[in-house]
C-alpha cells in the first residue's frame, strides 16, 4: 500500500506517539547512560582513591619502619660527608693528618676527576646517583702491617668513604728505589672516594 | 478492549452490530433506502473499530476452472484475465485454489467467485469509506462456511442454513472444498422446514444435472437449525438412499463460538458473523481501495504498539541502568569512606614521624648502597692475615709480590655469597734453599697450597718452579740460579653464606 499525505495526516497521532516515544526513550536512555557513566567513573575514582590510600598507608608504615632502622645510620653517613658534592679539601686535609702520623714511610696520592660509579654487581641506588673520584695511592712501607693501618686510617680518620678496589705489594728492590732500613715494601692501591648525590637535590 | 463492527448484508437490508470483547453491545438493522443509509451513516459515526462485512446474496457466482500452474506476475495476469472474462462488471471477485492436479501438467483447480451485482454493496461501502471505517474485508456466507463442515467425513456434502434476512443458503462441498452455493429467498408464508424440504430435492437434481454428484453417490446433507425446527425437519424430510441427513443444533455451534445470547430460531446469521469475527479468511472480495482504512488502522496500531514497546523497553532499560548504577554509586561512597579512614590513619602515622634530613625511602636507599659498598670493598686485613700466617709457616717461601683486588665476575663457589665480589689475591714468590732438589721444592709448594686451601681459599697455581706435567717443557737447569725457584699462585675467596 502506498502511503499518501492524507494517510499521514490520518495517522498523525500514531506518528506523533512513536516520535514522542522515541524522543522520551532516547532521553531516558541517554540520561540513564550518563548516570551509569558517572557512577562508573565515580566508582573507578573511589577505587583508585582507596588503592592510593592503601599504598600510601603501606608506604607510611614502611617509612615508619625505615626511619626506625635507618635514621641513625643515615645521620652517621651524613656526618661523614657522604652526601652531596665531593669534599676534596676534607680528604686532602685528612691525608695530610695521616702523613703526619707516619703510618707509612711515605705515600703519594692522585685524585682524578669525579665520574659516575657503576656498582658491581649492580644494585638499586634509589634516588641517588653514585659519584666516584678515583684516588691512586703509592706507598713506601716498612712492613705490610703499615698498609693495613694506613687503609684503616683512611676509612676512619677522613670524612668520606674511600672505596678500596685493590692493592699490589712488592718487595722493594733496587729497581723500585732500593730497600732501605725504613723501606722494605712498596704498595700501589687503587680506589676512589664515593659520594651520593640525591637526584632531587639542587 | 477488543472491539469490532460486524455487518451482515443481504439484498434488502444491512444488519450492524458493535462487538466488544466478544459480546454484542449494540445492533441495528438498516433497510436499503435513503433513510436506512442515513441512519447507518449516523450509526457508524462514533466507531473506529475494524469492520467485517458479510454478504449473503443471490447475486454471487461460483465458477470452477482449471488453469495452468503459474507463479508471480504471470499468475496474477492470468487471474486478471479470467476475472475480466468472467466478471467484467464487478470489482468484488476473487479466486481460490482448490487443489493442484496430480497428473498431467499439474494444473491448478481454481474456484472463481464474485458478487455480481455491485450496486447492492457499493452504497453501503461508500458510507463505510466516507466514515473512514477500517473495513477488514468483504466476505460471503459460502466463503466462511467451510469451518462448519470440517468435522464431517463426507466427500460430497451439502450445507443448509437459513439467514432470516437473506433466505435459505445451500452450499455444496466436495472434499471439504467449496464448489457451489445458492441462496433461495424464503417468503413469509413459507416456514424454514417447508423451504428446506422444497429446495433440497431441487438442489439434489441440480447437482446431478451438473454432474457434481457422481451417480450412485449418496449426498450428505448437514442442516443447521434450532432443536425444535430440526425435530420437525426429521419428520418432514423424505427418507431415501440418495441423501443422508446430519442435523446440527445451532445452540451447540453457538456454545463452541462462545455466543452468549440464546438461539431462539433457526436463523444462522449470528453463527456466521461470530465465525467470521473469530477467524476471518484472508481471501475476500474487498480490493485494496476498500480496505485502505483498515491498512491504515493496522499501521496505526502497529505504530502505537511499537511506541508503547519502545517506551516501555527503554524505560525498563533506563530503570535497570539506574538501579545498577545506584549500586555502583553506593559502593563508591563506601570506598570513599574507607579511603578517608585510611587517610586519617596515614595522617596519624606521619604526624608522629621525627624530623629527619631525608625521606625514609631515601635514607633506606642510601644506607643500603653504602652497606653494599662496604661489603664489596673491605679493608683486606681479613683476607691477608691468613696468607701472612701461612707464609710464616713456610719460611722457605720468599714473597716477591702480593696483589689484592675485588672481582665481581669471579665464578661463585658453593656455599658462598654470590652478591659480594670475590677477593682475588695473586702471590708471586720464590722457593729458596732447595739446592736443586726439585722434588722437595714442589712438595713444599704443594704444602703451601694445601695450607691456603685449608684457610678457605680457592687456590690456583699459575706457575711452578718446574713443570713436570706431560705437556710441559723442561730445560737443563744446571746453569740457572737453583737457589731461587719462582712460582705464582692465585687465591680467591667470597664470604661464606
Amino acid at each position: 500500500m502506498m502511503i499518501s499525505k492524507p494517510d499521514l495526516i490520518f495517522m498523525r497521532w500514531s506518528i506523533l506517539a512513536i516520535c514522542a516515544s522515541a524522543l522520551v526513550s532516547a532521553i531516558a536512555l541517554y540520561a540513564s547512560g550518563e548516570y551509569a557513566k558517572t557512577s562508573q567513573h565515580g566508582l573507578r575514582n573511589a577505587q583508585a582513591m582507596l588503592n592510593d590510600a592503601r599504598n600510601r598507608l603501606a608506604t607510611a608504615h614502611q617509612d615508619q619502619e625505615n626511619m626506625a632502622i635507618y635514621t641513625n645510620e643515615y645521620d652517621s653517613l651524613n656526618e661523614r660527608g657522604i652526601f652531596g658534592d665531593d669534599h676534596r679539601l676534607d680528604w686532602m686535609e685528612g691525608l695530610e693528618r695521616i702523613r703526619q702520623k707516619n703510618l707509612a714511610t711515605d705515600f703519594r696520592f692522585n685524585i682524578a676527576p669525579q665520574k659516575t660509579y657503576a656498582m658491581q654487581p649492580p644494585a638499586d641506588s634509589g634516588n641517588f646517583d653514585i659519584h666516584y673520584s678515583e684516588m691512586k695511592l703509592q706507598l713506601d712501607l716498612l712492613h705490610e702491617g703499615q698498609l693495613l693501618d694506613f687503609l684503616n686510617a683512611l676509612r676512619s680518620q677522613i670524612k668520606g668513604w674511600y672505596q678500596l678496589e685493590g692493592c699490589t705489594l712488592q718487595r722493594a728492590t733496587k729497581e723500585t728505589g732500593g730497600a732501605t732500613a725504613s723501606m722494605q715494601l712498596t704498595a700501589e692501591c687503587v680506589g676512589g672516594w664515593v659520594t651520593l648525590k640525591n637526584r632531587n637535590a639542587p | 478492549m477488543k472491539c469490532s463492527l460486524l455487518l451482515f448484508l443481504s439484498t434488502e437490508c444491512i444488519h450492524a452490530q458493535r462487538m466488544e470483547n466478544g459480546r454484542i453491545v449494540e445492533q441495528r438493522d438498516f433497510s436499503d433506502s435513503q433513510e436506512g443509509r442515513e441512519n447507518f451513516s449516523l450509526f457508524l459515526e462514533p466507531f473506529i473499530c475494524p469492520a467485517y462485512l458479510l454478504t449473503d446474496m443471490i447475486e454471487e457466482d461460483f465458477r470452477h476452472e482449471i488453469i495452468p500452474h503459474l507463479i508471480w506476475r504471470s499468475r496474477k495476469a492470468l487471474l486478471m484475465r479470467k476475472f475480466e472474462q468472467f466478471y467484467r462488471g464487478t470489482p468484488f471477485h476473487y479466486a481460490t485454489l482448490l487443489q493442484r492436479q496430480d497428473t498431467g501438467r499439474r494444473d491448478d483447480d481454481m474456484l472463481f467467485s464474485a458478487l455480481t451485482n455491485p450496486s447492492l454493496i457499493t452504497p453501503w461501502l461508500d458510507i463505510l469509506l466516507a466514515q473512514q471505517i477500517p473495513l477488514a474485508g468483504i466476505y460471503s456466507v459460502p466463503q466462511i462456511s467451510t469451518p462448519l463442515i470440517k468435522d464431517h467425513p463426507a466427500n460430497h456434502l451439502l450445507l443448509i442454513s437459513w439467514e432470516k434476512t437473506a433466505g435459505l443458503r445451500q452450499t455444496y462441498f466436495i472434499d471439504h472444498r467449496l464448489h457451489i452455493s445458492r441462496l433461495t429467498p424464503v417468503h413469509a408464508e413459507l416456514t424454514f422446514q417447508d423451504a428446506v424440504v422444497k429446495e433440497l430435492s431441487r438442489t439434489y437434481q441440480y447437482l446431478k444435472s451438473l454432474s457434481l454428484l457422481p451417480s450412485g453417490q449418496t449426498l450428505d446433507v448437514r442442516l443447521l437449525g434450532n432443536r425444535h425446527d430440526l425435530l420437525e425437519l426429521q419428520l418432514k424430510l423424505p427418507r431415501s438412499t440418495d441423501m443422508r441427513y446430519d442435523f446440527v443444533d445451532l445452540a451447540d455451534i453457538a456454545k463452541q463460538l462462545e455466543i452468549d445470547h440464546p438461539v431462539t430460531d433457526s436463523d444462522a446469521t449470528q453463527i456466521f458473523l461470530y465465525q467470521l469475527a473469530a477467524s476471518p479468511p484472508k481471501a475476500n472480495y474487498a480490493g485494496p481501495g476498500h480496505t485502505r482504512y483498515f491498512a491504515i488502522w493496522q499501521l496505526q496500531r502497529a505504530l502505537n504498539w511499537a511506541a508503547a514497546a519502545l517506551l516501555l523497553g527503554s524505560l525498563l532499560w533506563a530503570v535497570t541502568n539506574v538501579w545498577q548504577s545506584s549500586g555502583e554509586a553506593n559502593e563508591a561512597a563506601s570506598l570513599r569512606t574507607q579511603a578517608q579512614h585510611i587517610e586519617s590513619e596515614i595522617h596519624g602515622i606521619t604526624r608522629n614521624f621525627p624530623n629527619t634530613l631525608a625521606p625514609a625511602s631515601d635514607m633506606k636507599a642510601a644506607v643500603s648502597v653504602m652497606r653494599k659498598l662496604e661489603q664489596s670493598a673491605p679493608i683486606p686485613i681479613d683476607v691477608l692475615r691468613p696468607i701472612s700466617a701461612a707464609l710464616d709457616r713456610h719460611p722457605r717461601i720468599e714473597l716477591g709480590e702480593l696483589a689484592w683486588r675485588m672481582d665481581a665476575t669471579e665464578p661463585v663457589a658453593a656455599n658462598t655469597q654470590a652478591d659480594v665480589p670475590a677477593q682475588i689475591v695473586t702471590i708471586k714468590g720464590n722457593l729458596v734453599g732447595f739446592a736443586g732438589d726439585y722434588r722437595a721444592a714442589l712438595h713444599y709448594l704443594e704444602s703451601f697450597q694445601r695450607d691456603l686451601t685449608a684457610q678457605g681459599y680457592q687456590v690456583t697455581v699459575l706457575s711452578r718452579p718446574l713443570d713436570v706435567s706431560p705437556s710441559g717443557n723442561i730445560d737443563d737447569l744446571r746453569e740457572a740460579d737453583t737457589n731461587a725457584l719462582s712460582f705464582s699462585v692465585r687465591l680467591s675467596r667470597r664470604p661464606p653464606q
